[in-house]
């Protein structure tokens, strides 16, 4: 149960860590909106 | 407030444990223990590494091209003085935790390393390093990387300053964008909520061992604990319900001021030169292994050093990471106008100066009244929260040493508490900076019930697994945080 559990925790690590990979370099696509496309202006 | 589902689901979350811990206090114990030790064991590397990766990171950002950018407009200038925002810092961060370890860590480690094998002098350096590394510059950069994001995506892209925030800034209004950052501010209130009960309960305990040293009371049992308790929660109360930020600055400086009077007390008083000698011997030790010693999971020792790592300093490094949130919402609002590179070398560098010579005082006094047979270092074993003050009974004005110690301790709390609950209730209104007092009482009360279950569990060690068990997955959340931050920064004009 422990090796299950164990294999179970590292295989989300692993997926994470590739998302993070995959996310780093990916290109906004052409019609995502931004919140930061604005001027920039006082918190 | 009804229609509001994050603070809602929030506020469930967290009553809903504190229901837990108040029906089945030791259920709600055993049953973090157990799940802490499973996933410390298993992804323990993972949180090593991610902690070195957010230290180097934040290295190389000061010393690249990006250290020029600043956190703000272009002309701004910072809000607070340099010394008043080292100060600030350092009092959120780290508050009741350097009185209560002070000298007990470096002492329990001390007798774990001597029960490992015959006794050498080295193993007073080992254990004081150890005690640095555990509060040093990991644990600040977690800080520092959630506050740079945090402040870069507010003050320069005009995000909320929300976990969320960032996210959202860089993957725009994408429906998994939007439930990850909604997901991402529920854990982290619920992270904030769980670690600053945890660290209310300890100074709860911290305050009730003061008193007792002070009137030599013994068995004190729970009666002085819960009225000590209540005492704190009446002193909290009232700030929330007006606005006191310039008191509670006040209030958060005297606390530190009252450490380091204590601190300067201790070193002109106790064996100057002996703590001075230590204090040089760590400087050099700490800076030549620490990076390396980041990545020391102790994966081929046995057992018994292996809980031990995972009951301290991967303990600790999960502590740092529940208490991101807050304190990283905290800087990142007082460091507006500052650059990168001042940001990070400031709060990497001068909060681990401050530790080094704080736990080479109080360790060092600690080893030497211990070698002098005037404190028996067993003490952290039998009642961890009277090593302190065991250790100023040999000194000269202990009344008054004593009565300081609670005070500070007493401050460093209520502050927290105040601090907390406007930052949760920040959080659970979509970043708004003006709270109302309704939300912030809410807080302040479900604080003060979480508080309640910690102090009922009775033991510190169960206090840092109920801790651990709800920071788990902020370790994924500042890696997220600081992918934003490095891909936002990919667009900067340098």
């Amino acid at each position: 149960m422990a090796t299950f559990f164990d294999t179970l925790m590292n295989l989300l690590v692993f997926s994470f860590v590739g998302l993070l990979v995959w996310l780093y370099f990916r290109k906004p696509a052409s019609n995502q909106k931004h919140r930061d496309d604005g001027p920039e202006h006082e918190a | 407030m009804l229609k509001n589902s994050l603070l809602l689901v929030a506020m469930a979350m967290t009553i809903g444990v504190s229901i837990w811990g108040m029906v089945d206090t030791q259920g709600l114990s055993d049953f973090a223990t157990e799940w802490v030790k499973i996933t410390l064991r298993s992804r323990g590397w993972f949180v090593m590494l991610t902690v070195s990766i957010l230290l180097i990171t934040s290295l190389i950002l000061a010393f690249s091209k990006y250290g020029h950018i600043k956190l703000g407009p272009e002309d701004e200038k910072p809000e607070f003085s340099t010394m008043s925002w080292l100060t600030m810092m350092f009092a959120a961060g780290m508050g009741v935790g350097l009185l209560f370890y002070g000298a007990a860590e470096p002492i329990s480690h001390f007798l774990f390393l001597v029960q490992q094998g015959p006794q050498t002098p080295k193993m007073a350096n080992e254990a004081l390093f150890i005690t640095l590394f555990n509060w040093g510059l990991h644990a600040w950069a977690i800080y520092g990387v959630t506050a740079l994001v945090i402040a870069y995506f507010g003050f320069r892209k005009n995000a909320p300053q929300l976990i969320s925030g960032p996210i959202r800034s860089t993957f725009g209004d994408h429906p998994v964008a939007v439930g990850t950052g909604w997901i991402v501010d529920l854990l982290a209130i619920y992270a904030i909520a769980i670690g600053l009960a945890g660290s209310l309960a300890m100074g709860v305990f911290q305050v009730e061992d003061g008193v007792a040293s002070l009137f030599n009371l013994d068995n004190t049992g729970m009666r002085l604990t819960l009225t000590i308790f209540a005492v704190l929660c009446a002193a909290y109360i009232f700030p929330l319900m007006v606005d006191l930020s310039k008191g509670m600055a006040v209030l958060s400086n005297t606390a530190l001021i009252i450490a380091v009077g204590l601190l300067i007390y201790l070193l002109i008083l106790g064996p100057t030169s002996f703590l001075m000698a230590g204090i040089v011997e760590s400087i050099g030790d700490y800076f030549f292994r620490v990076i390396p010693a980041g990545f020391s999971t102790f994966a081929f020792f046995d057992e018994t050093v292996k809980v031990w790592f995972e009951s301290w300093s991967l303990n600790y490094m999960v502590w740092w990471l529940a208490w991101s949130p807050f304190v990283g919402v905290f800087i990142a609002r007082i460091s507006r106008g500052r650059t990168i590179r001042a940001f990070i070398l400031g709060v990497l560098l001068a909060p681990t100066f401050f530790s080094i010579f704080w736990f080479g005082v109080f360790g060092g006094i600690g080893f030497y009244q211990g070698a002098a047979s005037k404190l028996d270092p067993a003490v952290v074993n039998e009642n961890i929260n009277q090593t302190t003050f065991l250790l100023l009974q040999n000194m000269p004005l202990t009344v008054l040493t004593t009565v300081a110690t609670t005070i500070a301790a007493f401050l460093f709390i209520v502050t927290s508490v105040v601090s907390a609950a406007y930052v949760l209730s920040m959080f659970s209104i979509g970043g708004s900076q003006n709270p109302s007092v309704k939300i912030k009482l809410i807080w302040g009360v479900i604080l003060g019930a979480r508080g309640l279950v910690m102090i009922l569990s009775g033991s510190v060690g169960a206090i840092r697994n109920i801790i651990a068990m709800s920071a788990g997955p902020f370790v994924f959340v500042v890696l997220l945080l600081l992918l934003c931050l490095l891909k936002s920064l990919k667009n900067e004009k340098v």
